[in-house]
């Protein structure tokens, strides 16, 4: 064989390995996305409810669409924008309109689902409307009310930011005191097995049950994670903000410190006006 | 080993003394990890639990198997100048597949999985049972190579995953195994088998008990 010819073989094979591996792939990304993104929602709230307090095990048992109307049966949306005000979703509706979501699909959408997929695309929003994404984004804010029976027994709070290796997503839920955490959930991170990712596990995330987020003086202090025994380094009240840590999960720690301080300050004059209010 | 004999005793020439030899050697005397020292790697950092272990040697067997047929099956036509960067885009291509199908049909394990997926891509077991068998050997012997070495990672992970999480934890797969009557007169977990330097220790012992068993030394 030529050399010439040689080479035009390799890049030919090339080119027809490149093509034939993102056939496979495309093909496979398209058919498997509606399986994909239902797992995901459905993840997303099976986690809202176990941060009230639904037994996980069962939660994991129970049926995709009953899952769902559980959470549409006890929950309500509670949506405000960067200054506190209550804000309308059909805005978010109207913004991903000009990106070409179908609007029928749109309205069937719940508001938190809406603002994920308005978080999403608003960088691009914002460069289509030739404004900065500063300028631009109106800071939503969403709270998950827990009505079970009428009354409001608990607000969980999304709350996301860098742990160690990428994003941790999680929620936290408060008593209807708006101090008292009644449980903490992480559903998306890519935190090291066995080390950061033990986030995740039960007696980790118990440990967060019945600590507050207030001093007693009320100034936000947030609950945080101490390297080793939180008994060992402090008394009451101050253990009231304390829990354990993991060891060789240090970073995992200090951002899960760092963002759910950071989400509780950004709501806190909202639930301020609430705590007020009730 | 029961893993492949039962449907393939009919077809004897595709199961004779060769193939088995192929299939079985990777498990202890010719083991991928231990001997060959490859996917060292994986084998440190995905171990301080049984169960994402467990997720890791299935999807490893998988994509090695997988890649060695597909390698195979092309090796007449890959170009030498390019088979490294053709290894990698099949195998690329296995994992995302892996990574996709476990995300629509078992999502809580490919959340488990998700981080090690990329581990498996720079695997060198997969690139070198490519590049030392599959290129030279038909289907069917590649199929078996491929699903051996795997079945040899597993066995050694495993066994570093079962130390590592009962001497570390004092747990197998998250359920506690040492009874609390231990804890209490004194008996306290081996941190440093959670961490990384756990499992080169005990990967070092494993190394040492095999090649004291097979007399397999370097001079």
């Amino acid at each position: 064989m030529s050399q010439a010819k040689s080479n035009s073989r390799v890049y030919v094979f090339a080119l027809a390995v490149c093509v034939v591996c993102s056939l496979i792939l495309a093909g496979a990304s398209t058919m498997l996305q509606p399986r994909q993104s239902v797992n995901v929602r459905l993840d997303i709230v099976r986690n809202i409810l176990a941060a009230v307090g639904h037994d996980p095990a069962e939660i994991a048992a129970t049926a995709p669409q009953a899952t769902f109307d559980l959470y549409k049966a006890e929950f309500t949306e509670l949506l405000v924008d960067g200054n506190n005000n209550s804000a309308d979703p059909n805005y978010m509706r109207e913004e991903l309109v000009k990106l070409s979501y179908p609007r029928t699909q749109l309205d069937d959408m719940s508001i938190s689902d809406l603002l994920r997929v308005f978080n999403a695309k608003k960088d691009i929003l914002a460069r289509r409307s030739k404004q900065s994404l500063e300028a631009y984004d109106p800071g939503y804010k969403l709270l998950h009310v827990w009505q079970p029976h009428g009354a409001v027994e608990a607000y969980v709070i999304p709350i996301e930011g860098y742990g160690l290796w990428d994003i941790i997503k999680g929620y936290v839920a408060l008593e209807a005191d708006l101090n008292t955490i009644k449980g903490i959930t992480f559903y998306e991170h890519k935190e090291t097995p066995g080390l950061g990712a033990r986030i995740v596990e039960d007696w980790f995330r118990e440990q967060y049950k019945g600590k507050t987020i207030l001093t007693e003086q009320g100034d936000l202090t947030s609950v945080t994670i101490v390297r080793g025994v939180a008994t060992d380094q402090y008394k009451e009240p101050q253990l009231n903000h304390y829990v354990d840590g993991i060891s060789g999960a240090t970073l995992t720690c200090k951002g899960v410190n760092h963002f759910l301080q950071a989400t509780l300050t950004a709501y806190e004059p909202f639930l301020a006006t609430l705590r007020k209010n009730s | 080993m029961s893993v492949a004999t039962a449907p393939e005793k009919t077809k004897e020439p595709l199961f004779g003394t060769k193939q088995k030899k192929t299939l079985t050697d990777p498990f202890w005397d010719n083991n991928p990890i231990t001997l060959q020292v490859l996917g060292i790697c994986s084998a440190l950092a995905v171990t301080s639990q049984l169960k994402p272990t467990v997720v890791m040697c299935i999807a490893l067997t998988v994509v090695l198997t997988g890649s060695n047929v597909a390698i195979s099956l092309l090796r007449k036509q890959i170009p030498s100048k390019i088979r490294i960067i053709v290894m990698l885009s099949v195998v690329s291509t296995l994992v995302t597949l892996v990574d996709q199908i476990l995300k629509a049909y078992a999502f809580d394990m490919s959340k488990q999985l998700s981080v090690f997926v990329g581990l498996i891509i720079t695997n060198c077991i997969v690139l070198g049972r490519a590049e030392a068998f599959a290129m030279a050997n038909k289907p069917w012997p590649s199929l078996l190579d491929g699903l051996g070495n795997g079945l040899g990672y597993s066995v050694i992970l495993l066994l570093v995953a079962t130390g590592r999480e009962l001497l570390g934890s004092g747990t197998l797969f998250g359920m506690h195994v040492i009874p609390q009557a231990l804890y209490d007169i004194g008996y306290v977990n081996v941190g440093l088998m959670v961490l990384p330097p756990g499992a080169f220790i005990l990967l070092g012992l494993i190394i040492w008990v095999q090649k004291q068993s097979s007399k397999q030394f370097e001079v």
